[in-house]
């Protein structure tokens, strides 16, 4: 065992688990017809994200590609599932790995993989959407 | 004058073509005994197989999300995996993921029928 490792040993630093790989990723895609937002993640994919929730005119999403799992569900009525995607989520307060947002709520949405597209709706307030693109999280400003 | 006129002919022809397709790998692990907020994770790739002994290089560092498209692959199989650091200790390796990246698919086919 080196010093690195007795070091993680010491400090109890974990490794990350469940990493999974997958090539050719489609895009994730964003539609906003005015009165809901649809975003697509892809197949089979699942996605992780952050939503502050500082009054329900404002609503701020942030989202990852991850394999988070979460339960039980959690009814955010703004956030509607579409072609039986699975919904789980809870609250975290206090959780914050998107520097400088004072994330309030944390939630996660899971997709089977049995299900072609992981889409869903969100209604209401204004948003700020970012996306993974790339090898980091970007801003996506939907007005 | 006709160099002048030849290179933005070039440079109009070039503008004008689609860009080429480039692969992707799309990593996404799941970390959740680490405090949240104070941990960063690498990312290590090597080429070939997971099986055997391969030859791992670190390719990306202090990332916080918990997912790295890697966009530098091109054809062939490529072996995965990714560490946490925490207060400048880096954990143990995760398990391995393997992702063999295939060849572009044809496009436009068409059928001729005389």
């Amino acid at each position: 065992m080196n010093w690195l490792a007795l070091l993680a040993l010491l400090f109890q630093v974990h490794p990350p688990v469940e990493l999974t790989a997958t090539v050719d990723n489609p895009p994730m895609s964003v539609e906003d017809d005015g009165s809901s937002i649809v975003v697509n993640a892809g197949y089979g994919r699942h996605i992780w994200f952050k939503a502050a929730v500082p009054d329900r005119e404002n609503i701020m999403l942030w989202t990852c590609w991850a394999n988070f799992r979460a339960a039980p569900p959690y009814p955010l009525t703004e956030i509607v599932p579409h072609n039986d995607t699975a919904f789980y989520g809870t609250l975290r307060p206090g959780e914050g790995y998107a520097g400088g947002w004072a994330m309030a709520e944390t939630m996660a949405l899971q997709q089977p993989d049995s299900v072609p597209d992981a889409v869903f709706s969100i209604r209401g307030g204004k948003f700020v959407i970012v996306a993974l693109n790339g090898g980091g999280c970007h801003w996506m400003v939907v007005p | 004058m006709k160099y002048l006129l030849g290179i933005v002919l070039l440079a109009a022809s070039l503008h004008g073509q689609p860009p080429l397709p480039t692969h992707t790998v799309t990593l996404a692990w799941v970390d959740i005994q680490n405090p949240a907020g104070a941990t960063s994770f690498s990312v290590y790739r090597a080429t070939g197989v997971c099986s055997g002994s391969p030859s791992f290089s670190k390719i990306a560092s202090a990332i916080v999300a918990r997912a790295y498209v890697d966009s530098t692959v091109t054809v062939g199989n490529y072996c995965y995996y990714v560490t946490a650091m925490s207060s400048g200790v880096e954990s143990g390796a995760s398990n391995q993921a393997l992702a063999p990246v295939p060849s572009f698919a044809p496009q436009m086919l068409t059928v001729t029928v005389q």
